[in-house]
């Protein structure tokens, strides 16, 4: 990305927003840690009876398992696994969970267990990994042949086929389980959560679900699935990420981005509102998250002050030396220049008294047309020999007495070789002088003119201050805007189908043609440079720096000059109307969307390496109540429950109760903000005379397994279990409903 | 490193004794495993939704509908609500300073905001 970087000016000029405290610490990403060794428990395996499940809640976060007697999950697992050949071991190893993070070589080979964005288990080989790792920790030691405890597990709404039936292969045909069962977790946590009718809205790491319930059954019928959840936010912010900082030095994974995601984002309780001011100079500092990736300082070699002094010295020395250089070579050019001209102006002053014949002869060995053409040509030179003298041309004091040249006056025959020499060097001694002189007299008339007219101006601002202002005025805003046309241009060029670039195409391709197109009436002849207009068209068609003409002005320079005239007289114009002013980078909305409110040192590896969350913060959590900006065509979470509540279910006399139990689970409900949020808009969607009850599970991320262990351990969901001789029997798509469960098809 | 990850169990058991098929055995050595589980999208076009009942929820049934209501339009770069589109490269912006910035990204750039709203051009 191209942005500018803006000078950051010591003085304080009034209207400039000052900067901020830099904040004492900023935010630092870290790796999720390896956890360590997690030993075998196996005295609850002993210790319970034969019929005591083990519950597994099979999120795309983390896995859950644990025994349905107990009351927190024992294990709590990534679905990750790696399983590589060391080669310098020569062992086979196999890394589950947060075991990945152990090493490098563990993270780079991890699989996830589920479609990366669904919650469609499609690595069999990691679930397969997965639930040996849990059964081993939960101490099934394998005396048995086979896995001997019953299995409770999650599975998304309205499950596959596939995937129904291949997980229960899985359980009966590869671990001999003797019964297994099938809930939906959201369902699960909103009974463990005393729920019996209300609106089921899960948010979880892949998806959001929203399923009323009534009585304690699902009515699936008008179950909505919307494919967002935190997993896909974590997305979407290394997207803006990437975007907003291409050049970033290091890399974020995606373990960062949830980390910043989880502990940054919140949901904006007017998005719109507060988006508008998030940019905002005004608490800045609060809003705006620096996130310090790791970086090298590069070292900087410090000298000392004599070394420094030195280089300056040889640096000034240098300088001088070109300058003296630069100048003799300007005063050379000017001589022949001036003797150029005295031979035209010598050959002007023959043609006048010579006939018309020889002068045609004259004028046709120098290559003129006619007479005005020399006239021209004289003309033209005087011009720039004028300029030329405004420049320095090395005019150090010289000594006030006049040199003399004796031998100058000798003629040639009276001198010997010696002298010849000398003569010669006298000559243009003398010559240099002049030409100095001269260009002194010229610079001398320039400063006197100048003076003139800084006098008149004075003059007229006086007598007309007004009209004089408004002539200040118009030539700044003609300065300004010719800047802009200048840099229009320039970027146009940068655009192979502007037209500036077309017409600078055609240009070049006429200038190369042999024969090239007449655009101008004219004859045949080709007279190209009989003008000197002719030669402008190469600096049309150079660009870049060498389309920087010593003919250009510098249009800058001229910008400021204006304004302090318009600074020093016009009571109106401030430090603040300044060009430079508008453009600092205080004021800038996209300095504080990359950098917040302080200054940017493109030097610093440190600031290169920092990232900025502001605008972020709550542009990431409102997809799921505006799918549309990530690009998702899908309804936002409100307009699902309103289109459930006002439409599919607007003939069901339980609706008002339904409204009155309006649940939230799931880890997206973890952002700062959503309950509310979501209670608003609710509010506003509704007829304002339902009453409307939202609340939050009390652990919206453990309640799922602990609704399953429940179940498990209730004394009716036994009838809802489906016996390995049933499997055997009726075939691997076969289920039992039951109300916390899917359907059967 | 070694004794740490045989201490912490991470090497992979030959066998267990609760499982009836042993992982070593699924996969013989030297037999290149391959790809044999199929992604999302191939399940879901076995699964064939035309001849699923449409009155019984299946996994692509139940997936919300588009929304109903016009889209608000956002920043591209910035995220402020974005009165103007700039016809050249499609990105929508709020802010002048923001347009200045987008006419001199290059190409590659301008694709990457666009994909954050799925809106690139994707070349196969």
């Amino acid at each position: 990305m191209v942005y500018r970087i803006y000078d950051i000016k010591s003085e304080t000029v009034s209207g400039r927003n000052t900067p901020p405290e830099r904040p004492a610490q900023a935010y630092h990403v870290s790796e999720p840690p390896y956890e360590g060794y997690h030993a075998v428990e196996q005295s609850a395996y002993r210790n319970t009876a034969p019929d005591s499940a083990i519950v597994i809640d099979n999120g795309s976060y983390n896995i859950r398992a644990g025994w349905q007697s107990d009351r927190t999950p024992r294990l709590s697992l990534p679905p990750l696994m790696a399983r590589y050949t060391d080669r310098k071991l020569n062992r086979k190893l196999n890394f589950i969970g947060s075991e990945i993070y152990f090493d490098g070589t563990a993270r780079g080979q991890a699989k996830n267990l589920y479609e990366p964005g669904s919650n469609i288990i499609n690595n069999w080989d990691v679930l397969e990994g997965a639930l040996d790792y849990l059964f081993i920790k939960l101490g099934i030691d394998g005396s048995k042949g086979h896995v001997d405890r019953p299995v409770v597990m999650t599975e998304p709404l309205a499950n596959l086929q596939y995937s129904k039936r291949t997980m229960s292969e899985i359980l009966f045909e590869l671990y001999g389980v003797p019964a297994a069962a099938y809930g939906i977790d959201s369902l699960f946590s909103y009974a463990y959560n005393g729920g019996r009718t209300g609106l089921v809205v899960s948010s979880a790491y892949t998806s959001t679900h929203l399923v009323p319930v009534v009585d304690s059954k699902p009515l699936f019928a008008q179950a909505t699935r919307l494919d967002w959840g935190r997993s896909q936010c974590a997305e979407y912010l290394n997207k803006l990420l990437r975007a907003k900082y291409p050049a970033l030095p290091g890399k974020i994974n995606d373990t960062q981005i949830e980390d910043l995601v989880r502990q940054h984002c919140y949901v904006s309780q007017d998005y719109n509102g507060e988006m508008a001011k998030y940019l905002d100079w005004t608490g800045l500092e609060d809003r705006d998250v620096v996130v310090q990736l790791p970086f090298t300082e590069k070292e900087v070699v410090q000298k000392t002050e004599e070394e420094l002094a030195r280089a300056a010295e040889k640096r000034k020395e240098s300088g001088r030396r070109l300058q003296e250089q630069a100048a003799k070579m300007r005063l050379e050019k000017l001589i022949r220049k001036e003797q150029e001209l005295e031979y035209y102006k010598d050959l002007q002053q023959k043609l006048a008294t010579a006939t018309k014949k020889d002068a045609r002869t004259m004028l046709e060995a120098e290559d003129f047309n006619d007479e005005s053409h020399l006239e021209r040509k004289i003309k033209d030179m005087e011009r720039s020999i004028r300029k030329q003298r405004n420049k320095d041309v090395g005019d150090i004091d010289e000594p006030e007495e006049v040199p003399t040249y004796p031998l100058l006056d000798i003629p040639d025959e009276e001198l010997d070789e010696e002298g010849l020499k000398q003569k010669r060097q006298q000559r243009l001694m003398k010559s240099n002088h002049d030409a100095r002189t001269r260009a002194k007299a010229e610079k001398e008339r320039e400063k006197a003119r100048v003076a003139e007219e800084e006098r008149l101006d004075n003059e007229r601002r006086e007598n007309d201050t007004e009209g004089w202002l408004q002539e200040r005025r118009i030539a700044r805003q003609n300065m300004i805007q010719r800047i802009k046309e200048r840099d229009r241009l320039k970027a146009d060029l940068g655009n192979r189908k502007s037209l500036a670039s077309q017409i600078r195409m055609k240009n070049i391709a006429n200038l190369a043609s042999d024969n090239p197109k007449k655009r101008r009436r004219g004859g045949d002849d080709d007279t190209f440079g009989a003008d000197d207009a002719d030669w402008g068209i190469y600096r049309q068609i150079a660009t870049g720096d060498q389309s920087d003409d010593e003919e250009e002005e510098d249009l800058g320079a001229n910008l400021k000059n204006i304004e302090a005239q318009l600074l020093k007289y016009d009571p109106t114009f401030t430090e603040q109307s300044t060009q430079e002013a508008q453009q600092d980078w205080t004021k800038s909305v996209l300095h504080s969307f990359l950098r917040g409110p302080w200054p940017f040192d493109p030097e610093s590896q440190r600031e290169l390496n920092q990232i900025h969350l502001n605008v972020e913060r709550i542009r990431v959590p409102e997809v799921i109540f505006q799918p549309g900006i990530a690009g998702i065509d899908q309804a936002g979470i409100v307009e699902i429950a309103e289109d459930i509540i006002t439409q599919r279910l607007s003939g069901s006399s339980r609706r008002d109760e339904m409204l009155k139990d309006i649940f939230l689970t799931g880890g997206y409900t973890h952002f700062q903000g959503f309950e509310e949020r979501l209670r608003n808009e609710l509010r506003a969607v509704l007829p304002a005379d339902i009453s409307l009850g939202v609340r939050k599970a009390k652990d919206p991320v453990l309640d799922a397994w602990k609704g399953a262990a429940q179940w498990a351990a209730s004394p009716t969901s036994r009838q809802s279990f489906v016996s390995r001789a049933e499997y055997h029997e009726k075939g691997a798509d076969y289920i039992k409903e039951h109300n916390l469960g899917n359907a059967a098809f | 490193m070694e004794s740490e990850i045989v201490r912490a169990e991470m090497l992979l058991a030959p066998t267990m004794g609760f499982k009836k098929v042993q992982t070593a055995d699924k996969y013989p050595k030297g037999q290149s495993r391959g790809r044999q589980w199929k992604h999302l999208r191939h399940l879901l076009q076995a699964a064939d939704a035309s001849s699923l009942p449409p009155d019984r929820p299946n996994y692509l049934n139940i997936q919300s509908p588009p929304s109903i209501y016009p889209p608000k339009r956002y920043c591209d770069v910035t995220g402020f609500e974005a009165p103007y589109v700039d016809p050249r490269t499609k990105l929508r912006y709020a802010d002048p300073e923001v347009f200045r910035q987008i006419r001199m990204l290059p190409e590659e750039y301008v694709q990457r905001y666009l994909a954050v709203r799925n809106a690139a051009v994707v070349l196969r």
